[in-house]
């Protein structure tokens, strides 16, 4: 049986918690935590370094409580992980569990756009599970359209008096993703390519690419996406195929761009397009060996673009 | 045995086990190498072995360049066999070859050579799909015999004949070929930790393996490489450049069917993390440091 405020709930139950201060986190985290504890329900948390230090200083140790460190890497893996830990519970016998998360907050330079389609898209990948989240937002530091989006993706808010509300704003994940704004640019966009390439083979397009600064495994790592990418533009794009890359001190950009329609999945690239590797896993590897992915379609058509090294962008100069 | 592989650009200096796939446009390129290899063959004193749809009086013309071919020919150092006689002109019989073959190298050995040298031109046996299946087969079975005896081989097609596709599907299948004839090569070899039996040669895999070479590893997996170890088979992949996920749940999907687990020994990081992704059940990646 379930309980506390997603009693009766069948499948994820996705609340969000917006606070201003310290005190404001724990007074909604620590009831929730407890309250998990008490029920004997499996309850993980994954926060940011300071806010895990603030909850294990206040709740003290316990060893029914989960700390996962480094969790939120890449939206697509995350959801892949949390769908395994999630089925290893269920299949314990598990008939509810707690998560408080802290996804990359955009307010600290993290890229949002994935994110949001991670918070709309896991209301339908997580459902199948008895899951009850919360997810945390600082509002010092998150942006106000990154807000909207959090208000817009959860179906409860949770708040610092104790209180569990519907939230009006929600929409329908598939509504929402099918309206996300055009992504935008790189800014190493606004000078010339390094490489502009038409109709590349994977080999091609591999080899145009193999010479640039990166780590070696994050090398390793651009070569599978970028081959992976022309690939999945020449089994379900439309000729021809233009791949362009950047590279900077800290980053390399490539785009892939096809005159196609692009994906009608709203999930693609956070979930693989069906349940066996045997086909569609293309852009869902990609979202999980780069830094940052965006999919955007305009009148040249529909462009993949890939960022390996650092994806961080400017901090925005106002929050909330 | 130490065997080369990789990509070659003449055929100078190999050894006495080595096999070399040789696609050609110009017949004069093909000529060099062959006296290349046999003039090497006669230095490392093996008995040579010329096979050719050519009739017997060709014979001169095909080997000009060769020092002595009748002194040669009449102390048995150099032997002429029919394309049309020994393989027919049918799909060719694996066994049949690997029988004659065997028994070619014992007679070398037991008339004092060191091994058997073995060059042929054979287009007129790849030109249907059927054909290519077979000979694929011969050349899966005579690479593992060459693995442990010392019988070395120069394989040619004509390559303006076949088309590259259908060339490829024999190319992939060598150790030594030349560059851009095949997106990958799969031989026999000692891996390194000498995983080869008694029953089942090591295998090498070098290349690199995406959507291109998807239809060729496919092919290949399925009607040439034969009977495989398990419950693990062990694959030299150290000479990997590339491989992509097509390529890694093709040779997930042949493992299982095959109720082995391939162990795939590879210097890069990327297919294990690939591997992981995908949650494959038959297929391990040993990163090699």
């Amino acid at each position: 049986m379930r309980t506390g405020a997603a009693a009766g709930h069948r499948g994820f139950f996705h609340e969000t918690a917006l606070y201003g201060s310290e005190q404001e986190l724990l007074s909604i985290l620590t009831p929730f935590l407890v309250g998990g504890v008490d029920a004997g329900e499996p309850t993980l948390v994954a926060l940011g370094e300071a806010n895990e230090r603030l909850v294990r200083s206040a709740i003290g140790r316990s060893p029914k409580i989960s700390y996962l460190s480094g969790t939120y890497s890449r939206p697509a893996s995350v959801i892949a992980s949390y769908r395994k830990v999630l089925a290893a519970h269920v299949a314990d016998g598990a008939e509810q569990i707690r998560v408080v998360g802290e996804i990359p907050n955009p307010g600290l330079g993290e890229p949002w756009d994935w994110w949001a389609r991670y918070e709309a898209a896991i209301n339908h990948a997580y459902d199948d599970f008895p899951m009850w989240a919360i997810c945390l937002y600082d509002t010092r530091i998150t942006p106000a359209d990154a807000l909207a989006d959090v208000l817009r993706t959860h179906s409860h808010v949770a708040t610092a008096d104790g209180r569990h509300l519907a939230n009006d704003h929600f929409e329908d994940p598939v509504a929402f993703l099918n309206q996300r704004p055009p992504a935008r640019g790189d800014a190493l966009e606004a000078s010339a390519p390094m490489v502009e390439l038409i109709d590349p083979t994977p080999a091609a397009a591999r080899r145009a690419l193999r010479g640039v600064r990166l780590a070696a495994d994050a090398l390793e790592d651009l070569m599978i996406a970028v081959s992976e990418a022309v690939t999945n533009a020449q089994l379900h794009g439309r000729a021809p195929v233009r791949l362009r890359a950047w590279a900077g001190d800290d980053r390399v950009v490539v785009t892939v761009t096809d005159p196609g329609p692009g994906p009608t999945d709203p999930f693609a690239g956070l979930l693989p397009a069906s349940d066996s590797p045997r086909g569609g896993c293309g852009l869902w590897i990609v979202h999980q060996l780069c830094s940052h992915v965006t999919m955007s379609r305009d009148g040249d058509g529909f462009t993949l673009r890939l960022v390996a090294g650092s994806a961080k962008l400017p901090v925005p100069s106002q929050a909330g | 045995m130490v065997r080369r592989s990789g990509e070659i650009h003449n055929v100078r200096g190999l050894g006495i086990s080595d096999h070399v796939c040789w696609v050609f446009d110009d017949p004069e390129c093909y000529h060099a190498r062959l006296i290349e290899f046999f003039a090497d063959g006669l230095d490392l004193g093996l008995r040579l072995a010329y096979f050719s749809d050519g009739p017997p009086d060709r014979l001169p013309h095909d080997l000009r360049g060769l020092d002595g071919v009748d002194e040669l020919t009449a102390r048995g150092a150099l032997q002429f066999h029919s394309v049309d006689d020994v393989y027919g002109s049918g799909p060719v019989d694996p066994d049949v070859l690997l029988e004659n073959c065997a028994a070619a190298t014992d007679e070398a050995l037991a008339a004092g050579f060191r091994g058997l040298r073995v060059a042929a031109d054979a287009t007129s046996l790849l030109r249907t799909a059927e054909q290519r299946d077979a000979f694929a087969r011969w050349e899966r079975r005579l690479d593992q015999y060459m693995l442990r005896h010392p019988v070395s081989a120069l394989c040619a097609f004509r390559g303006d004949e076949l088309g590259s596709d259908a060339a490829a599907e024999i190319v992939c299948l060598h150790p030594l070929i030349r560059p851009e004839t095949s997106p990958y090569q799969l031989f026999s070899t000692t891996t390194a930790d000498g995983a080869d039996t008694a029953d089942f040669a090591g295998v090498g895999l070098r290349g690199e393996l995406d959507l291109l070479a998807l239809d060729l590893l496919t092919r290949t997996l399925n009607r040439a490489v034969g009977p495989v170890p398990a419950p693990m088979w062990v694959i030299d992949a150290t000479g990997l450049g590339f491989i992509d996920h097509l390529n890694l749940v093709a040779l997930d999907d042949f493992a299982r069917c095959r109720d082995t687990t391939i162990v795939l020994q590879t210097v890069l990081s990327g297919p294990a993390r690939l591997a992981r992704i995908l949650r494959l059940n038959s297929v391990q990646v040993e990163v090699l440091t």
